[in-house]
């Protein structure tokens, strides 16, 4: 009997020993490889989401800081206090970039290379919001988790000439054959028209050529040429955005935040500014504030920077435009025609590309109103002709194309608060509680990068003088000023 | 690995080749016997599994089901001898027995049990054994100590009663509990013991309040159905023994780190072979919450003194404000909006306008506080359950039914709750060598409309942290809608017409008192309803073939099954999580299955040495798989289905597998009784673990030294001493699928599928945590055993981590999967039984328990200092090199040298505090120490019990008080405003004015004057948001846990009512709370996780007040 049991027993043994473990942990929940267009749909989302969404780059951040919008609840980031947590655009790194890197790797492992081409293009887009919120980045070493946790930051300059490097190599590596294998249904943005990947790539070029005209003109001047003989946008049709649908989960961003929540109205800047010019684009951009018996409807935006509770009552503070906050398939936009029009009046006027700089202002501001549908030729006449509007070359030129592009790019905080701090244009002053007397010139980085990748950040903060990852008071390297134009508070407040 | 495989190969084959040698050591002597019969007392009913010795000759004996012993002694024992018996949860009984050579027949009769620490201790794998042989610590308490004072949660029941065991109750009755053993060990991995019934592990997850609702995944929180052990009902636990470290628990290895509890459930061994033992139960309890935050009840809704209803949405003045710096409540019916200037600002000093109504969200009104708003809410709860058991026994067989059932009709209003467990087991002896025995039990929970935990509309409590103080909930629980024809009703729709929430007109509109952010309560608990369901099935079945009198072979199943449905109905003007309506639906099945196999052998080898031996292995097999579906806008209102979804709905499966393979052996040598040596051995095989490192090997090893007995002495005042000391190496395993990474679904397009690349760097060699564990301890009984006193002195220390670290984003990833890093836990416990007073009527007992625990972290990853455990609201729990795991990490106010507050010192934030530029560690949850203590005082038939419980030390970040504080509703945000909403205003005290250079220089020197500035109280509580030091508070409580005062009828009273002894009992639980700060319960679990020590939404703890009874006929 004893026998038997060990016999049993050893039986059990083996059993147990042998017994084929590993195939049972093999994931059953999800792909260990998927093809690139099953990708891009997620990314592009998060892109757009991510750069003009309710968060620290548009509505809670830069759009705020430029005066399009102000907190009308929980006023913490129009007094210049930024949350913790807060960052420009950090969990653009696991959360779009790593995605991104893959389509570049898996279009250049099978040499396709409109894969690596969009891939380069999203890339660049997404660095170059981060780099122009945030200073320097990782970038050479970033994405290399396999092998490099903890990566030393690039300058912003060199994260620059990466991207100009990458976008030159977008446009040339592209294949516009109509055979030619891209993304089909999975490109959300171009339905696979490559030949519009292609004039995003360089009117991206050209917009980041731009950015350097206070640092490097010579780069600058090369770049916008070499972008604008590319080929950039022609018209609005050409424009880099993500037309959101009609039904959840795929709806603007804006307004499904409206939905739940009412913490922001229009800047009293930005609408006394448009309604003081007339400008026909103001329905479109805000709505008319409440109907009561006390006060007329009208549009009317609130100051920035107050104190909760401060101020006029909300019910009289006109809210951002039905365009985005009531239609949930709203288009938001990554790159417009009218940004590229300004970008090539830029260069024109600087003279780093040929052509009319008066002429390329004026189909600016017309491609504005035409990609928000006004047509109405007298109302357009009216505003071209208004003196203020008038072009003038020169200086005053380039402060007139900053002001006019500072109007078109509501909806795009991220973008008007780089152009804001490069050129100065508005001049905006703090609101009246605001904690300093100039308005950010950064994002944050991070607060976990502090813990988890001290040393380079150390270095990257000492580098561009910052006292601490999350100081917003120092004037990055694309604006070409070590220090910030400060206004007196105004007083009394409110 | 395979270094050690020869360990356990050595082992087990001397194991076996000393098995094999002992019957030639085995003497043929003509015996004497002794033999009896074991009863218990009061009662007489015969007791099987009682374990009777003549310690002196080393022979012992257990009885059967008839209650029957027998000892074979050797030829030639005579002379005076004490014969002892010992059953779990009773006391152990000696009598003295003359041997003269003829056989001797003696009774023994065992009181039940009050004396908890000198009971049979039921060991790993289900091994019984005296304690005297133990060589670590394990503590043992009877079920009756569970269940004497109902509790629906067999966890929580554990709290105080064990020493070195800190139980952390969620308030909610059917909710969860949290139960560690010796501290936390394990950084970001499982640190609550494994839970064992009858000899099978059964699954403890807790969906906990993160796992369902509109919080689930983030750390929002959701709705708490239970940890999964409170479905072992403690009517039918028998005794449960807590096996306190790694050393007790070694043999279950790669789950041992954390200690194990070992529950023995009642069989139907010793009932009457007659008709049928019935035994019965029925307890009702009235339930009244413990402790609800201090309110205000001075100042109203409204900011800086002003409030108008229009819409509750903005259109009035202030109207959708959620905080109380509103005008004072003085019963004004006009005057709660100021006069305006010319600019339409509020002119102050033209004072309030008197020509204007208090309007409010019934209309214009009296404006005035109802300081019984929040406790008004909460109902009177009732719980009632009912037990009834039925067994019989033959001399070979024996069975037992029960059926359980609870319900409960909660505190919130609305809220039900049941649970139904019905019981089933049996055991017979088939023939002399086979025997077998089986249970099946299935458990039904059920929980409807119940309240969840979060920082979400779900959560009522979350609704009067963000409150108007003089809003009357009793208006709102009269009328649920609004009736569309009234004026107002068409004011609030007309005036949110252009903002959030987007009230829709095709359902009706909740009569609510805010609609910028919340719901009525008294809708939500009517119409946002919530239905929960759990189906269970637990069992075992097992075979033992007896090969001889000294060894046997046992094969067993045992499974635990279970089911879970959660579905929460979202109606249509929701205002959050779901203003459009919605729908979530969560359907999960987990399982565990174990089969195994233990060969069991005793033998003496020699008349001084004896010798066990078990070994075995076992397979387990852990199965998860869960679905979800989410709708997030509803079409047509009051439709709950997926296909009513405006857009797609969110849906989705998530299935996980997971295998370990064991073997494992134990050996006992025990010379005279008071020696024994313990070795064990277990080597695990894991599915989750890396093809070639999958096997790892768990070695423990004991003594345990009876120096009375051995060195003779006993003394009058010593009665018993024992010395132990033990070491061992065990694991903890981790999760599936951790070693490589799959795509994640990412947001679909028009219904399109998309997916992104992990987030989390696998690890393709990942090793299992080790935890060596080192104890030693005494065992002590003093005056004859009056006094017992058990201290244990221990560290273990945990290395290898699995963490999934957070590494830098811009590698990629957010989180990496990496072995590293080291916990220590050192402490100290100390258990200690009493009974001042024993006289023949009259008996006091007296049980401490007390224990300390130190933790310290002692590395982490690579050059990592802090790994963040979870976050909370700005509150990071972490654990930092060097320093105790669980840090609460935030921002404090700025201190000077002297420690004094800054302040700003001009421009408008002048004298605020200022928020430090980094964040710091505000405190720790780990308590200092944790202790309890019972009394029971029994008189003749009456006997009366009470214990208290709780901890000194650690800190709780508590957003009920910070936010509380931030709306102005907490009764301490009337500093500032003693005199209106404006006056005297708020100076920091002991404040100091910020450094401030004075031009023409541009760096200062010092810190300013003291403060004196005045600020709006508003403002002051306001700024208390940029550092959340203001919501720590220290967690010191104790609490009055039970109280008890029964009464056994007399047997003629009970025979005249139909029994044949009955026993009526007043209980209460959670009776009085003792806390150093008064805004919520310190006793905090927001959920089972290893981010404890954080709050938000308590609900009200129960205070449990009510009568039991239990009979048999």
């Amino acid at each position: 009997m004893r026998y038997k049991i060990l016999s049993v027993f050893a039986a059990l043994a083996a059993i147990s020993a042998c017994g084929d473990l590993t195939s049972i942990n093999k994931n059953p929940n999800g792909p260990l490889d998927v093809p690139p267009p099953s990708i891009l749909p997620n990314v592009i989302q998060n892109i757009v989401g991510g750069v003009n969404g309710v968060n620290s780059l548009n509505v809670r951040g830069g759009g705020l800081w430029v005066q399009y919008y102000s907190e009308i609840q929980y006023r913490d980031e129009d007094k210049y206090i930024v949350r913790s947590g807060t960052s420009g655009g950090w969990g653009f790194y696991n959360g779009i970039l790593e995605d991104v890197q893959r389509i570049i790797s898996k279009g250049e492992a099978s040499t396709t290379p409109n894969w690596s081409a969009v891939g380069r293009i999203l890339k660049s887009y997404t660095y170059s919001v981060m780099t122009d919120a945030m200073g320097d980045l990782p970038y050479s070493q970033a994405l290399k988790g396999d092998t490099l946790l903890a990566p030393a930051y690039d300058t912003q300059q060199q994260i620059y000439n990466g991207m100009f490097a990458d976008l030159a190599q977008a446009n040339s590596e592209m294949d516009l054959s109509p055979t030619a294998f891209g993304f089909a249904k999975g490109d959300i943005m171009y339905g696979g028209a490559m030949t519009k990947w292609r004039k995003f790539a360089n009117s991206l070029r050209l917009r980041l050529a731009i950015h350097l005209s206070n640092v490097d003109a010579t780069k600058g001047a090369s770049e916008a040429a070499a972008a604008v003989a590319a080929g950039v946008f022609t018209s609005n049709l050409d424009n880099a955005k993500l037309m959101y649908l009609a039904t959840s989960p795929n709806r603007n961003p804006i307004y499904n935040d409206a939905r739940g929540r009412d913490d922001y109205g229009m800047s009293k800047t930005y609408v006394d500014s448009l309604m003081s010019w007339n400008d026909p684009r103001l329905p479109v951009f805000a709505q008319l504030n409440a109907d009561t018996d006390t006060v007329a409807i009208t549009y009317q935006g609130f100051p920035n920077g107050l104190n909760d509770g401060e101020g006029t009552d909300l019910l009289f503070i006109s809210r951002i435009g039905a365009f985005w906050r009531e239609i949930p398939n709203a288009p938001m936009d990554l790159l417009t025609y009218s940004e590229v029009l300004f970008l090539e009046a830029e260069a024109a006027e600087r003279g780093w590309i040929a052509g009319s700089a008066a002429t390329l202002y004026g189909d600016a501001i017309r491609a504005s109103f035409a990609q928000y549908g006004i047509t109405d030729t007298a109302q357009i006449n009216a505003y071209l002709a208004l003196p203020q509007v008038q072009y003038v070359p020169g200086a005053t030129g380039l402060a007139r194309i900053a002001y006019q592009k500072w109007v078109s790019m509501f909806m795009q905080g991220a973008e008007a608060w780089t152009e804001v701090r490069r050129t100065g244009v508005p001049g905006l002053v703090p609101g009246c509680r605001a904690v300093m007397r100039h308005i950010p010139e950064r994002l944050p980085y991070d607060d976990n990068e502090a813990v988890l990748n001290k040393t380079n950040l150390d270095a990257a903060v000492a580098a561009q003088g910052f006292s601490a990852g999350n100081d917003i008071t120092k004037p990055l390297w694309f604006t070409g000023r070590t220090t910030s134009v400060t206004y007196p508070p105004p007083t009394p407040c409110p | 690995m395979t270094d050690k495989r020869w360990f356990v190969r050595s082992i087990l084959t001397i194991g076996l080749v000393l098995l094999g040698l002992v019957p030639a050591v085995a003497t043929a002597q003509e015996a004497t016997t002794v033999s009896g019969q074991v009863k218990s007392t009061p009662g007489g009913q015969p007791l099987s599994g009682a374990i009777v010795s003549i310690p002196s000759l080393r022979v012992s004996a257990t009885t059967g089901n008839d209650g029957r012993y027998r000892l074979v002694l050797p030829a030639g024992a005579s002379g005076a001898v004490q014969l002892t018996a010992r059953r779990i949860g009773y006391q152990t009984n000696t009598v003295p027995v003359s041997l003269s050579g003829a056989s001797v027949e003696q009774d023994i009769t065992l009181a039940e049990g009050a004396i908890e620490l000198t009971q049979v201790v039921v060991t790993a794998l289900g091994i019984e054994r005296e304690p005297g042989s133990l060589s670590y610590a394990a503590q043992t308490i009877s079920g009756g100590r569970l269940s004497d004072v109902p509790t629906q949660n067999v966890v929580s029941a554990l709290g105080g009663k064990v020493a070195g065991v800190q139980v952390t109750n969620s308030s909610n009755p059917f909710g969860s509990a949290r139960i560690v053993v010796r501290g936390a060990s394990s950084i970001l991995g499982q640190n609550q013991p494994l839970i064992v019934v009858d000899g099978i592990p059964i699954d403890n997850s807790a969906a906990s309040n993160s796992g369902y609702g509109p919080g689930a995944g983030s750390s929002l929180g959701g709705y708490d159905v239970g940890n999964a052990a409170s479905d072992i009902s403690a009517d039918n636990i028998a005794s449960v023994t807590v096996l306190k470290g790694p050393n007790a628990a070694a043999l279950y290895g790669s789950r041992a780190a954390n200690g194990a509890i070992v529950y023995t459930t009642k069989s139907g061994k010793g009932a009457p072979s007659q008709g049928f033992g019935v035994s019965a139960t029925f307890g009702a309890n009235m339930e009244t919450p413990l402790r609800l935050p201090n309110y205000q009840n001075r100042y109203g809704q409204g900011f800086y003194g002003e409030f108008d209803f229009v819409d509750g949405n903005f259109s009035g003045v202030n109207d959708g404000a959620d905080e109380s710096w509103g005008p004072r409540m003085d019963g004004q019916t006009k005057g709660c909006i100021y006069l305006t200037d010319s600019l339409g600002h509020p002119d102050y000093a033209a004072g309030y306008d008197q020509s204007h109504d208090c309007n409010q969200f019934f209309g214009p009104g009296p404006w005035q506080a109802h300081p019984n708003n929040v406790r008004d809410f909460w109902n009177t709860g009732l719980i009632i359950n009912a037990n009834v058991a039925v067994a019989r026994s033959s001399d070979r067989s024996n069975v037992r039914l029960s059926v359980g059932r609870t319900n409960e009709s909660g505190m919130y209003p609305n809220n039900t709750n049941h649970r139904t467990d019905i019981a089933l087991s049996g055991g017979t002896q088939v023939s002399d060598h086979w025997s077998a025995e089986a249970s099946v039990n299935y458990i039904r929970d059920g929980m409807q409309n119940q309240p969840a935990q979060a920082y979400e509309e779900i959560d009522p409590m979350q609704g009067f942290i963000w409150f108007g103080r003089q809003v009357d909930v009793s208006m709102l629980k009269n009328l649920i809608y609004r009736d569309p024809n009234d004026p107002l009703t068409k004011q609030i729709l007309a005036g949110t017409t252009k903002r959030s929430p987007y009230l829709r007109t095709d359902a009706p509109l909740p009569y609510s008192w805010n609609y910028s952010y919340h719901p009525s309560p008294y809708w939500m608990t009517n119409v946002k309803t919530t239905d929960y369901g759990r189906n269970r099935g637990l069992g075992h079945a097992s075979v033992t073939y007896k090969v001889n009198d000294w060894i046997s072979v046992t094969g067993r199943t045992g499974r635990d099954w279970y089911q879970n449905q959660f579905r929460a109905n979202y109606p249509v003007n929701d205002i959050s999580p779901f203003g459009q309506g919605g729908l979530l639906d969560v359907g999960e099945t987990r399982s565990e299955t174990n089969n195994d196999f233990l060969i069991t052998a005793n033998r003496t080898l020699t008349p001084s040495l004896s010798l066990s031996v078990n070994a075995g292995g076992n397979q387990r097999i852990n199965d998860f798989n869960t679905n979800v579906g989410q709708v997030s806008e509803l079409v047509i209102p009051g439709v709950y289905t997926l296909a009513n979804s405006n857009g797609s709905p969110a849906v989705g499966l998530f299935v996980s597998h997971k295998k370990v393979n064991s073997l494992y052996g134990s050996a006992n040598f025990n010379f005279k009784d008071w020696l024994n040596v313990d070795i064990t051995g277990r080597n695990d095989w894991s599915s989750t673990l890396p093809k070639n490192g999958n096997s790892l090997f768990y070695p423990s090893i004991g003594a345990a030294f009876v120096f009375t007995d051995a060195l003779g002495m006993q003394s009058s005042w010593l009665s018993y001493g024992k010395l132990r000391a033990s070491w061992t190496r065990v694991g903890n395993d981790t999760d599936p699928y951790q070693l490589e990474a799959v795509y994640g679904a990412g947001t679909a397009w028009a219904g399109a599928p998309s997916f992104t690349a992990p987030d989390r760097l696998p690890n393709a060699s990942l090793k299992p945590e080790q935890t060596t564990g080192e104890e030693i301890g005494a065992d002590l009984g003093f005056f004859r055993d009056k006094l017992i006193v058990n201290a244990t002195i221990y560290q273990k220390s945990t290395t290898n981590q699995i963490l999934p670290v957070s590494i830098s984003p811009a590698t990629g990833y957010s989180s990496a999967v990496v072995n590293s890093g080291e916990v220590r836990n050192r402490g100290i416990e100390i258990a200690a039984t009493m009974t001042p007073i024993e006289r023949p009527d009259f008996r006091w007992n007296v049980v401490v328990n007390w224990s300390k625990n130190s933790n310290k972290v002692l590395s982490l990853y690579g050059g990592v200092s802090r790994i963040v455990v979870g976050n909370y609201w700005g509150v990071n729990v972490t654990a930092d090199s060097g320093q105790p795991y669980g840090n609460l990490v935030g921002y404090r106010w700025e201190r000077d040298p002297q420690g004094h507050i800054v302040v700003y010192a001009s421009g408008p934030n002048k004298g605020l505090p200022i928020a430090d530029a980094s964040q710091q560690v505000l405190g720790n949850y780990n308590p200092d120490w944790v202790g309890g203590i019972s009394n029971t005082i029994s008189y003749k038939r009456l006997s009366f019990s009470f214990s208290f419980d709780g901890q000194v030390g650690g800190q709780v970040y508590s957003v009920t008080k910070w936010f509380g504080q931030y709306s102005g509703v907490l009764a301490n945000t009337l500093a500032g405003r003693e005199t209106d909403w404006n006056s005297p205003g708020y100076i920091v005290p002991n404040a100091v004015y910020e450094c401030t250079p004075v031009p023409p220089a541009t760096t200062c020197t010092g810190f300013g004057g003291p403060d004196t500035s005045h600020v709006l109280a508003q403002d002051y509580w306001h700024n208390t948001f940029y550092a959340q030091e203001p919501g720590i508070f220290d967690a010191t409580f104790f609490k009055l846990r039970e109280a008890r005062l029964a009464y056994a009828l007399p047997p003629s009273v009970a025979r005249f009512l139909g029994f044949s002894d009955a026993t009526v009992a007043i209980v209460g639980r959670n009776l009085m709370l003792f806390a150093k700060q008064p805004t919520i319960d310190p006793e905090t679990a927001f959920d089972t996780s290893n981010r404890q020590g954080v709050e938000n939404g308590q609900l009200p703890t129960a205070r449990s007040i009510g009568f039991t009874m239990s009979v048999r006929p």
